[in-house]
């Protein structure tokens, strides 16, 4: 394993940039998990202009400067680095998300050659998982035959019902965009079925949770995801007074549990909360979003730069950088970065107050982006801290009960 | 979480001793698919790393 990598990016006096001992790290044994998840930004611009994106309205601005388009040389240079990884790691799958900005501006022809390429250069007994993740806009029938043949599935992100939706996700020009990604999701909910794979939601306190939870499930996905809107100690999340008492997205998100929970028949996945039961049962996670299951996720955006993870945007400009590229450093490279390292060493990247916490093995901390504190980095609690609390307490009271009953 | 004492009680929740019926009863629901992917984690020793949030991809293994 090389040594840490050239500090090209911004260097700030924050943890883990300073004070994360690799050497230290290493004499007791730790070793870096390699990548499994990719994330390709495969075109950097949007055909949106949603008020609450990470990419375009975060501290980072970066996309101004960015290509629109990921080059072939550099689509081409990604899969020969995914192909090392998985030889050099033994891996049997590794996953490519195709993202953005929106993928499939990329074009139908681009998305195909590059799944071609990834597919083809990786080495015998690994499979290549491909999706994208895409805002519904250009689902159109020709596109996701596509799609299906070289069998992309596709994730859509859908904030609720028509007003919820159209609270945030609009045309440049105001207009909302809710009918037409529910066009491009009814054809991908109906022939196109197979490919499917899910939604994913950014809760929204002025949403009614059931109403969101329940216009979810008009196209029956297989899983929805609810993502807490990103936020920071320096910038608190919507509606979030991080020197308060209450808890608003512990409540709006019990209330969802409650409904899905309930039902008689299990509905849909709704990830992050079954992310939170698995863990409360003493699993591991398999999203960064909570757990302390090292990250194994790396980002190639559009001009092949190596990053931590996108959302990072929201702490500070050049946050997700490595100083690597695709075309000049290995994965393994990036695998020693602090940024990376700090995501994968679970209670060691924790602040003195979450170790202290009864609920740390479930919560983890938190999403790492919302850990940050403009001075002195990522090792605090979240700025969601009392929320994520309550959420589990909440969750484990219900399953204690439900067990108990079994008992009987 | 406090008990009756006023002690924090922890959040984890053993279900190691549950009954084969017992997990028949929960079948279909979603404590009853936790309680099968629990199981399922606990016979594969493989490691678990968690993934990107911004999308859905979820390991076949």
């Amino acid at each position: 394993m090389p040594g840490p990598p050239a500090a090209t990016a911004p260097f700030r006096r924050e943890w883990p940039a300073d004070g994360l001992d690799l050497d230290r790290l290493r004499d007791v044994g730790w070793r870096p998990a390699p990548f499994r998840e990719f994330v390709l930004k495969i075109h950097s611009r949007c055909n949106l202009a949603c008020d609450h994106c990470y990419v375009y309205e975060g501290a980072d601005q970066s996309w101004r400067t960015r290509p629109r388009r990921m080059p072939a040389a550099v689509v081409a240079a990604t899969a020969g680095r995914i192909a090392e990884h998985a030889r050099a790691h033994g891996l049997t799958e590794v996953g490519v998300v195709l993202h953005g900005g929106e993928p499939l501006l990329a074009g139908g022809p681009a998305i195909g050659r590059a799944a071609r390429l990834l597919r083809a250069a990786a080495p015998p007994g690994c499979r290549v998982d491909i999706s994208v993740q895409t805002n519904g806009l250009l689902l159109t029938e020709p596109l996701l035959d596509l799609l299906a043949r070289h069998d992309v599935g596709v994730s859509v992100s859908v904030d609720g019902d028509r007003a919820a939706h159209d609270r945030h996700r609009r045309h440049a020009d105001g207009r909302g965009s809710h009918a037409a990604v529910m066009r491009g999701l009814s054809l991908l909910a109906g022939p196109y079925r197979a490919i499917y794979r899910g939604l994913l939601c950014t809760v929204d306190l002025a949403n009614d949770p059931v109403a969101t939870y329940e216009a979810l499930l008009e196209t029956a996905p297989p899983k929805v995801d609810l993502l807490l809107p990103h936020g920071t100690w320096g910038a608190p999340p919507p509606g979030l007074d991080p020197g308060g008492t209450g808890t608003p997205y512990a409540d709006w998100l019990a209330a969802v549990f409650d409904r899905w929970y309930r039902a008689p028949r299990r509905e849909t996945g709704i990830r992050f909360l079954e992310e939170i039961i698995h863990l409360i049962l003493g699993g591991r996670s398999r999203t960064e979003s909570i757990g302390l299951s090292p990250v194994a996720l790396v980002v190639v955006d559009t001009d092949g730069t190596l990053q931590q993870v996108d959302t990072l945007k929201t702490a500070f400009p050049g946050a997700p950088e490595t100083g690597l590229t695709v075309t000049d450093h290995a994965f393994d490279d990036a695998l020693v970065h602090p940024g990376v390292v700090a995501r994968q060493i679970g209670l060691s990247a924790l602040s003195a107050a979450c170790l202290r916490c009864p609920v740390r093995d479930v919560c983890g901390g938190g999403y790492y982006v919302h850990r940050y504190r403009p001075g002195d980095g990522y090792r605090n609690p979240s700025v969601y801290c009392r929320d994520l609390r309550g959420l589990i307490e909440h969750v484990s009271r219900r399953i204690r009960r439900d067990l108990a009953r079994l008992d009987g | 979480m406090r008990d009756a004492d006023g002690e924090f009680e922890s959040v984890l929740i053993d279900v190691s001793g549950l009954s084969l019926p017992e997990l028949l009863s929960l079948d279909g629901t979603v404590l009853g698919e936790a309680l099968h992917r629990i199981r399922a984690e606990a016979a594969d020793p493989r490691e678990v790393v968690a993934g990107f949030q911004s999308g859905m991809y979820e390991p076949a293994g």
